[in-house]
């Protein structure tokens, strides 16, 4: 889930609770809400300063094996506390300072079962705050060493760009559903041919449809986003454009669109490889780079190889990103490269409303050449009233007899199409022999009246303007957590977790103290049960102690644990005559953590 | 996206590159540009341009490398280079100088990489051209099959830089005139002394071959002269019909020393073969039956040939291209206004004949004034009423016909005629019915097919000299007849949309005129039609090449 879709689940109080936390100082003296703070990269950034070693130790390691999760309570205790050098109390700890600050949530699953999640675009950011990595562009980029693209390593045109031509195929072929609810079959695969992806793309990276999907991949995948991103809806044995959501979409930038579809596809199709997808959108853009380069950072920030090491996995993904449009492959002899050809980052950084859009160019032998900055409900005029002849960084569309006969049959009329390319050139004249062919074109037939009505709901006009649209709302493809109970993490104290602590003697957790064999047992005991360290004196220094294992012995006893050095930590067998002093470590009340 | 620079050029995946015309920088983006990319068409502010195999070797002949080429393209990118297109340009760059064809010790040899060399003498086709191999790894060539073997190896992707020089074939005297036998003045224009040289690389091993690309009216067959007088030698001259042999002949005589004994004909009419023979793809290409073999192909070994000159090289026919590729010694050099064929033997133009050695933009020479200025405007004239009843009760295949000999052109056609009163004017038509009928009513008289060549010849020399300003004329002026002079043309009828039709007529009024260098276009279409559709499909190729078109309705 999303932030968005987080805050929903909140209460107000819950939020305000969290900017109390001392994690978000920061944020809280410049008045940012919770909503705001957890995606905005310098906040987030001061936050991760702000942090004790306990809570940031707690988040890499959930990051690094859990991505945004969700995860269970003993999978993350079992092998999330393994990658730190924290003691069970300790992970606990950092765990709740991470709930109480609403970075990391729990939630009930059925009886018992319990799970931590965070919302997946938090996920990015807070990454990049994390793990900073220093990746190296290959030397390719300064012309050096022999490298080729062969055709199938060239990227796609982008998503956006995509689905923009799926749907103008499903509005061309029409709305309607058979009586099993489905797409007519001769639709489906139309729609499914205008998209660029493959199902090959989608299945080779491992993505699946829902079970019993009546479709190919690709138009499942199209259909899936298409009611995520809220501009499809399914009413009364028919789909239906959400007239305001198609023209928000259409409305962004085409940066924004891409960052925000990027986002979507990361939590849909990259859920196994969360830190890889992490570490690459935070390479440069038009930079390539080698792929032995991106595994040498992700072992550097001491990620999961796992997720690198499934090599076919990882070839697929960097394929499917290259299939939606936003990175381009080559090679050399000895290894493989990758370039975004979008601006990555765009994903982790608040995206300004751009308003000014590029106007189309009419040419006097009826071609459109359309530049990238084009809104894009020019393209989806031009997609009914022209054909489409290319589509690269240009796209080039042509107006002919044909292609104006189809707008007529959609309700555009002669007079409409001229206002449309008035509008969309930014008032440049039409050549006279242009004007003079649309007018010839326009003796077309139209059709019959009920027909024409049809049609023109199937293929609706969308605004030029962009005061007319309203906020993109995307949902998150995970919606599996919709259904679990988010969990009040007030409830979530660190005394709930070490049993019998009013029971103990305070000063065994007050002060640093000599005491008896049998005492030092007892707090040793206590100390493993709460899965805590101690703090011993040992000839004049401190030092702290996780205890692992206690082993009687005939006249005596021994401990096992890890003793916390200044620059190392090391397994050591410890007899009490061995240290001076000893304290209990509550974590967050006492001592040091 | 990525970030959007501020800059002319947008490159494609698919190797074409638009330039942004409007942009302060498009000059010097575009110099750099063509220098190793063909205009496709520029039709408005945005240029086609295309990054091909050729354009690519082409601009590798003149000594430019993949990186200049990559940095030249990144430095006017708006969004960077594709990675295809880079890493495409970097593989076929990398080609071009691979494979040598040089003399050795007396023997002709394909030399290059050994790995390379083995990879291409697996390929059957490669093989038969081969003979032993030497000890330094080249293959030894029978000088017969060189032709044939540069076709096979730029099939294969792999351009060969024939080094193997050319024999200097039967000497001839010949020099420019600084005045013409009708006492203008004369010399090369810049641009022409420039081609020449370039193909001409000081008599070098490395020139004696290629093409030559110049728009109609720029002076092509000037060109030719000149590189025969740069020459010579005995020169075969290879055009696309009668009349154009003829303009030959009178241009050679006029800037040339070249005397009439000295300039043969060889045409269905005369079979003269001189120390330069002009002769037509035609009879070279004509036999009996399909059975028999061409025998007027003995042409190529008549005389000791020094150079051969294609003219329309666009148009060279395939027997032609085989008998080209058996003459390799020979200096050959060919002449176009476009080095885009029908037919896709680009390749075939680019080994057999050469790589391009010179271009020059259609409106470049515009611009400059060596060729008119062009007004070109579509006239629509209604169908009466009986017409448009006759029209639309007509079969579909007759109506285009009804619709191109519309009797109202007539009064368009006495309108422009007034309007453009004085100035030479051709009429030109695809129908004779209409010519004649439109000739008679008018009272000008028709050159067609039908007119023997000598009444032809008498005709355009009263159309030159102004005795006769006015000229009907059927599909035969389509081709290098170059009539001098015509300020003029209106087009009444035309082939069903053809692009090129369009080119040769409108190529008939650009040399360059008098006073403010202008000449008209007119296209006489009926409204309401399909002959406006053709009309459009017509004007598709000149569109491209940046000319406009104006609309007139007439009432």
């Amino acid at each position: 889930m999303f932030v968005k879709e987080w805050s929903e689940k909140l209460t107000n109080h819950a939020k305000q609770q969290f900017m109390n936390s001392s994690f978000w100082i920061d944020a809280a003296s410049h008045g940012l809400s919770w909503e705001e703070a957890v995606i905005d990269m310098p906040t987030v950034k001061a936050a991760v300063n702000r942090m004790d070693k306990a809570s940031t130790a707690v988040l890499r390691a959930f990051y690094s094996c859990f991505g945004a999760g969700p995860v269970h309570e003993e999978r993350l205790f079992s092998s999330g506390a393994l990658r730190t050098d924290l003691s069970g109390a300790e992970f606990r700890y950092g765990l709740i300072q991470l709930q109480n600050a609403g970075i990391l949530f729990a939630l009930r699953k059925g009886w018992g079962e319990r799970l931590y999640a965070l919302p997946s675009d938090c996920f990015m950011i807070w990454h990049h705050i994390l793990f900073p990595i220093d990746a190296e562009p290959s030397a390719i980029n300064s012309g050096y060493g022999h490298w080729e693209q062969k055709q199938e390593e060239s990227p796609n045109v982008l998503l956006g760009r995509q689905l923009l031509a799926a749907w103008a195929e499903l509005g061309r072929s029409g709305l309607g559903l058979t009586t099993k609810g489905t797409l007519p079959k001769k639709t489906a695969a139309k729609v499914a041919q205008a998209i660029g992806l493959a199902d090959s793309d989608l299945l080779q990276a491992g993505w699946q449809a829902e079970p019993e999907d009546p479709y190919a991949p690709v138009l499942s995948f199209v259909l899936k986003l298409s009611f995520q991103l809220g501009v499809l809806t399914c009413a009364d044995g028919r789909l239906k454009w959400e007239e305001d959501a198609l023209a928000a979409w259409m409305n962004q930038s085409e940066a924004s669109r891409e960052a925000h579809l990027l986002r979507w596809c990361l939590d849909e199709l990259l859920t196994k490889a969360r830190n890889a997808a992490a570490l690459l959108i935070r390479l440069a853009p038009g930079v390539w780079y080698s792929e032995l380069e991106l595994e040498r950072q992700l072992n550097r920030i001491g990620m999961e190889t796992d997720e690198w090491g499934a090599q076919s996995n990882w070839a697929s993904w960097l394929n499917l990103l290259r299939a939606l449009g936003w990175i381009e492959l080559a090679h050399t002899d000895s290894e493989k490269l990758l370039r975004w050809t979008i601006r990555p980052q765009d994903l982790l950084e608040k995206q300004q409303g751009k308003t000014s859009f590029e106007p189309i160019l009419l040419e006097p032998n009826g071609d459109i050449i359309v530049l990238p900055g084009c809104h894009y409900s020019i393209r989806w005029e031009l997609e009914l009233i022209a054909e489409r002849k290319s589509e690269d960084h240009i796209s080039i569309w042509k107006l002919t007899r044909q292609s104006i006969g189809r707008a007529l049959e959609y309700g555009r009329t002669i007079s409409t199409i001229m206002t449309f390319l008035h509008m969309a050139s930014g008032d440049a004249p039409l050549s006279p022999l242009l004007e003079s062919s649309l007018a010839d074109w326009g003796k077309q037939g139209a059709g019959q009246e009920a027909l024409l009505v049809e049609r023109f709901h199937s293929y609706p006009p969308m605004p030029l303007t962009a005061q007319s649209a309203s906020e993109i709302v995307l949902k998150s493809p995970l919606q599996t957590l919709e259904h679990y109970e988010l969990m009040n993490h007030e409830d979530f104290t660190i005394e709930r977790f070490l049993p019998e602590l009013d029971r103990v003697p305070l000063s065994w957790i007050q002060q640093l103290r000599s005491y008896h064999h049998s005492t030092r047992l007892e707090i040793l005991e206590k100390a493993l049960s709460w899965q805590t360290p101690v703090q011993l004196s040992i000839d004049e220094s401190v030092v702290a102690f996780v205890p692992a294992k206690l082993e009687r012995l005939e006249g005596g006893w021994t401990v096992t644990g890890i003793l916390r050095e200044d620059h190392s930590y090391r397994e050591v067998c410890l007899t009490p005559e061995m240290w001076q002093g000893m304290k209990l470590v509550v974590p967050g009340a006492s001592g040091f953590v | 996206m990525l970030e959007k620079q501020d800059l002319p050029l947008i490159v494609q995946s698919d190797m074409t590159v638009l330039l942004d015309y409007e942009h302060p920088r498009s000059e010097e983006a575009r110099k750099k540009l063509c220098l190793f990319a063909e205009l496709i068409k520029r039709p408005g502010n945005w240029h086609t341009y295309k990054i091909s195999s050729l354009s690519l070797w082409n601009a590798a002949s003149t000594g430019m490398d993949a990186q200049i080429i990559i940095e030249s393209l990144r430095s006017y990118a708006r969004y960077g280079l594709p990675g295809v297109m880079e890493s495409n340009i970097r593989k076929l760059m990398d080609r071009y100088g691979k494979l040598r064809l040089q003399i050795y010790e007396d023997k002709l040899l394909l030399a290059g990489e050994e790995v390379l060399l083995n990879e291409l003498a697996a390929h059957k086709a490669i093989l038969e051209c081969l003979g032993e191999r030497s000890s330094g790894g080249a293959w030894a060539v029978n000088p017969e099959y060189r032709g044939q073997l540069k076709q096979e190896l730029i099939r294969l992707g792999y351009p060969v830089l024939d080094l193997a020089g050319y024999h200097t074939g039967e000497a001839l005297s010949v020099a420019l005139r600084p005045a013409t036998l009708q006492g203008k003045p004369f010399s090369l224009r810049d641009y022409q002394r420039q081609a020449v040289e370039l193909f001409y690389k000081e008599g070098t091993i490395q020139g004696g071959s290629g093409v030559i690309v110049l728009p109609c009216g720029a002076g092509k067959t000037i060109v030719g002269i000149a590189a025969l007088a740069r020459l010579n030698s005995a020169t075969l001259i290879l055009t696309s019909n009668a009349t154009s042999v003829q303009q030959w002949k009178e241009e050679l005589l006029d800037k040339t020393t070249l005397q009439p004994s000295e300039v043969g004909e060889y045409t269905g009419a005369s079979k003269q073969v001189r120390p330069v023979t002009i002769a037509t793809y035609q009879i070279l290409t004509h036999r009996k039956s399909k059975k028999d073999s061409f025998s007027h192909m003995k042409l190529f070994s008549e005389r000791d040939w020094g150079l051969i000159i294609y003219d329309e090289v666009h148009l060279l026919p395939a027997p032609v291209f085989r008998m080209t590729a058996e003459i390799q010694a020979t200096r050959r050099l060919g002449l176009t206004a476009t080095l885009v064929r029908e037919d896709g033997c680009e390749e075939d133009v680019f080994s057999l004949i050469g790589p391009k050695q010179f271009e020059l933009q259609w409106k470049t020479v515009e611009a400059e004034g060596h060729i008119a200025t062009v007004k070109c405007t579509e006239i629509r004239v209604p169908l009466d009423q009986g017409m448009s009843e006759l029209y639309h009760s007509a079969e579909k295949r007759s109506r285009l016909r009804l619709a191109a000999e519309n009797p109202g052109k007539v009064a368009v056609v006495r309108q422009l005629l007034e309007r453009h009163n004085g100035t030479p004017t051709l009429i030109i038509g695809q129908y004779l019915s209409q010519l004649h009928s439109i000739a008679d009513t008018l009272k000008v008289p028709v050159i067609t097919g039908e007119l023997p060549q000598e009444e032809r010849q008498t005709l355009y020399e009263q159309f030159k000299s102004g005795e006769v300003p006015v000229l009907a004329v059927s599909k035969v002026a389509n081709f290098a007849v170059d009539l001098p002079d015509a300020a003029v043309a209106i087009q009444i009828s035309g082939s069903y949309g053809s692009r090129q039709e369009e080119a040769q007529r409108i190529g008939r009024i650009l040399r360059p005129k008098d006073g403010l260098n202008e000449a008209w276009f007119y296209t006489v279409v009926s409204d309401d039609t399909s002959e406006t559709d053709y009309a459009a499909r017509r004007q598709l190729f000149l569109l491209e090449q940046g000319y406009q078109y104006e609309l007139e309705k007439s009432p």
